[in-house]
């Protein structure tokens, strides 16, 4: 044991090495406790005796280059320490991470092709905390992104590839017959409160119409271009939303086949509470992006209604075309499509108590 | 960013794989993932796959903060964009003090039930409302009690009510529940939660109770593993029974300020307890309605003391043990022997902890690692100058140190006269040490402690150490 200068010690030991070989063709060794922190290294040395020695040196996957295994290799070298304290790796690693991003985006394709899962995960962080928080613009700029979105695209970003619109819209027609039916039903029954949930909603729908549309609270913007925009939004949102809402009531009870599901309802209160719902929606502003969705849009899932319908209706007995009518009927928002109301035609309007107050909103608006 | 570079550089990032990209997303908020679909071709639809729905209302830009109904549309959209595919962790965070109302648990309602469809796996629900909010309780939808995907559970709130039913949460391994506060109503139905978990291994509860606030639990769970209590209770009149039947509990993390009772039913094989003696009594700023509980102050302190000894005798064979808190409760005479254990780690806060340190060690015969404080509190706090403890060597070495103890950490060190006593006295007298570490604490500048380290390992030098292939590391 020596004083002065030395301030640890290390006693003299014999260090094995592990061989480590990139494509580059460098070949290196390091500490085998260090190289063996690597999950891939540390399967390929035990389990197939790679890496003793020069001539047998584990070739590591393309992504990983001399630099990147240098850098894999500190944290490696840090983090194989035993008995580190939370504070201190977590110390270590916002050091660690500091880097340019050309840098993070390499490290992470080579952390990734090493399937070293912490590596991975702080690499992957580091990244996420960069694109978080920031505009778009912000993201392009930082990682040199193309700006290759045409104005329309940008606009309509938000086509749900995986989800078909016919089956929701089926799953929404069928839904809003088996909702009406179900309204009927009650009626019937002449439960007092439900009666004045219902006229409470109705109501709001018709202040609605008397002039809430286009309410922008929250939103500040100087282009009226993006406040036309979302006025038309709204009504697309507002479809999109009917269009969720009732895929998951009829995914809620069950949907096989609209006939047996007649006897099986949701409970009244939050039927009702979904009207207020629907109606809550319309008035708000849904936008979540900076960029909104075009009318284009819009009218894309309208067109998709209209074809549908049509099918239907050569298909399907009469109590089809019903349906639709009462499923055109129910969307009381103003429609400025082709100018032409294109829906008029299915408007063959079934008398029921819910929806009389609503038939001249509809017909008034076109 | 340079602006020039904006031409020249590469775009590195996007040719990372799919699967990468939305890894990264995934750990984005997901306002953001969204936000992206905007950057270019190549991301448009990356955001849908990203199996990760994160809405936690901090993470919102101020413009969606302000608005509550803002909020709540992005949440419906986003849900309906994101399709039919699986997810995988779905995170909801509504922390709308003033202005959420039980009107909007519709919604929640639904959103969970979504997730639930959309096979989630793990689910971390915040929900606190403003306790004047009238009707405020939030039941757990029964779907989420019977979904068969659901593995991880976490759950914040004051204002949600449990209603377990039989065959619920058939898939559930972890589940957390946090309650701060809460209604009485809403906080009766939780003391049987906990049994209805068939195949749970980990679970925490952590509590913050109210002044009158009384609850006894029953944790009956055939495969638990680890069970986490943090219990915060500011009256010690009313303590909270806990009745815990776990079989194959391995790991138990206690910290409780009234040390409650526990009974744990069948022999349990512990292996790992913490414990964490949290003296918090109101003393400080809490009005008292009742004046016997002010004044029943010092018996209820005494009352901790005596509770807090003989609860150790339950941990006696555990291998691993922690303790933190304050040792000056502990009547470290009465100390249960621990036969078992090889890891002791101790972070007391007070500073009069070398009797406890030696009687444990004196009743730890088998103890291999040994680590004092951490990095906050030295194994002396710091205002040691005004303590009366000081080292005072026994007069026979521990056994552990004679036969067993090979890894001592010495936390927070500052280089005090007592600290220094104690590294040099498991120095000398330590026949089979194989490092000694030495962290400084965390408020000591680096080329301060630099120089303090030759210092200490000069002084430390300065005499014979009792095992000769001892190393001394500093960090």
């Amino acid at each position: 044991m020596s004083e002065g200068d030395m301030t640890v010690i290390k006693p003299e030991m014999m260090k094995s090495y592990i061989w480590l070989q990139t494509t580059d063709g460098s070949i290196q060794q390091v500490e085998q406790e260090v190289a063996m922190y690597c999950p891939m290294i540390c399967k390929e040395n035990i389990q197939k005796g790679m890496g003793a020695s020069k001539n047998h040196a584990i070739s590591l996957p393309e992504r990983v280059s001399t630099a990147m295994l240098s850098l894999i290799l500190d944290y490696c070298r840090f983090h194989q320490v035993p008995g580190r304290s939370n504070k201190e790796c977590k110390a270590f690693d916002e050091k660690y991470i500091r880097m340019d991003t050309k840098l993070l985006c390499e490290l992470t394709t080579a952390a990734d092709s090493l399937q070293f899962k912490p590596l991975l995960d702080l690499t992957s962080r580091a990244l996420a905390r960069i694109i978080e928080g920031k505009t778009p613009e912000e993201i392009r700029e930082i990682f040199h992104l193309p700006d290759d979105l045409t104005e329309e695209e940008k606009l309509e970003p938000l086509k749900n590839s995986t989800d078909d619109p016919r089956i929701r819209l089926l799953n929404r027609l069928y839904a809003r017959k088996r909702r009406e039916l179900q309204e009927r039903e009650k009626l019937k029954n002449a439960e007092l409160e439900e009666e004045q949930n219902d006229e409470r909603s109705v109501d709001d729908l018709l202040s609605f119409i008397n002039g809430e549309i286009g309410d922008s609270k929250g939103i500040k913007t100087s282009k009226n271009k993006k406040k036309n925009r979302r006025r038309k939004d709204q009504q697309k949102s507002t479809c999109l939303y009917e269009a969720n809402e009732i895929h998951e009531v009829s995914s809620n009870l069950n949907f096989a086949c609209p006939s047996d599901e007649l006897n099986k309802f949701m409970p009244s209160s939050s039927l009702t509470l979904k009207l207020q719902d629907l109606k809550d929606d319309r008035v708000e502003d849904m936008i979540g992006f900076d960029d909104e969705i075009d009318p284009a849009l819009k009218e894309k899932t309208d067109r998709e209604v209209e074809d549908f319908a049509r099918r239907l209706n050569s298909d399907w007995p009469e109590r089809m075309q019903e349906i639709l009518s009462l499923g055109q009927e129910r969307r009381p928002v103003p429609f400025s499509i082709n100018g032409n109301g294109s829906f008029r035609r299915y408007a063959s309007f079934e008398p029921n108590d819910m929806h009389c107050s609503l038939r001249p909103r509809v017909e008034g608006e076109c | 960013m340079e602006s020039n570079s904006k031409h020249q550089g590469v775009d590195r990032i996007s040719k990372l794989p799919d699967a990468l990209l939305c890894h990264i997303l995934s750990f984005v908020p997901t306002i953001y993932a969204v936000w992206t679909t905007v950057l270019s071709k190549r991301w448009k639809n990356l955001w849908i796959s990203v199996p990760n729905l994160n809405f936690d209302e901090d993470d919102l830009p101020e413009t969606y903060r302000v608005d509550k109904n803002r909020i709540m549309n992005f949440i419906n959209r986003t849900l309906s964009f994101h399709g039919s595919s699986d997810i995988q962790k779905f995170l909801l965070c509504c922390r709308r003090e003033q202005d959420f109302s039980a009107k909007d648990f519709s919604h929640i309602g639904r959103w969970i039930r979504t997730a639930v469809r959309r096979n989630v796996v793990e689910l971390d629900l915040h929900l606190t409302l403003d306790s004047n909010t009238p009707s405020r309780e939030f039941k757990i939808p029964q779907s989420l009690l019977r979904s068969k995907t659901l593995v991880v559970l976490t759950v914040y709130s004051n204002c949600i009510t449990y209603a377990p039913t039989k065959g619920c949460f058939p898939s559930l391994k972890v589940l957390s529940i946090s309650v701060v506060w809460p209604d009485t109503d809403s906080f009766t139905s939780l003391g049987n939660f906990f049994s209805s978990c068939p195949i749970l291994e980990e679970l925490s509860i952590d509590l913050s109770l109210r002044f009158r606030d009384v609850l006894n639990f029953y944790i009956s769970a055939p495969l638990l593993k680890t069970l986490r209590i943090s219990l915060d209770h500011p009256s010690s009149r009313h303590w909270t029974k806990y009745l815990i039947n776990a079989p194959k509990l391995e790991n138990l993390c206690l910290s409780d300020n009234v040390l409650s009772s526990y009974f744990l039913k069948s022999s349990v094989s512990l292996v790992r307890a913490e414990i964490d003696f949290k003296d918090r009594f109101p003393c400080d700023n809490a009005s008292y309605s009742d004046e016997d509980e002010f004044w029943g102050l010092p018996d209820k302190r005494l009352g901790f003391s005596n509770r807090a000894t003989p609860s150790l005798e339950k941990f006696s064979d555990v291998k691993y043990l922690s303790l933190s808190g304050v040792p000056s409760l502990l009547k470290v005479h009465d100390l249960p022997a621990f036969n078992n254990v090889s890891q002791l780690e101790l972070t007391l806060y007070d500073g009069d902890y070398c009797e406890l340190v030696i009687e444990l060690l004196k009743r730890s015969p088998k103890l291999e690692y040994l680590a004092l404080g951490d990095q906050y509190f030295s194994c002396r706090e710091l205002f040691s100058e005004h303590s009366q403890d000081r080292w005072n060597p026994p007069e026979l070495v521990p056994d552990c140190l004679l036969s067993h103890l090979k890894t001592i950490s010495l936390r927070g060190f500052q280089g005090s006269q007592d600290e220094m006593e104690v590294a040099k006295y498991l120095l000398k007298n330590s026949d089979v040490l194989k490092k000694l570490t030495i962290y400084p604490g965390m408020h000591i500048p680096r080329e301060q402690w630099y120089e303090q380290e030759k210092l200490v390992y000069k002084e430390l030098c300065a005499f014979k150490w009792g095992s000769k292939t001892c190393r001394v590391e500093f960090i």
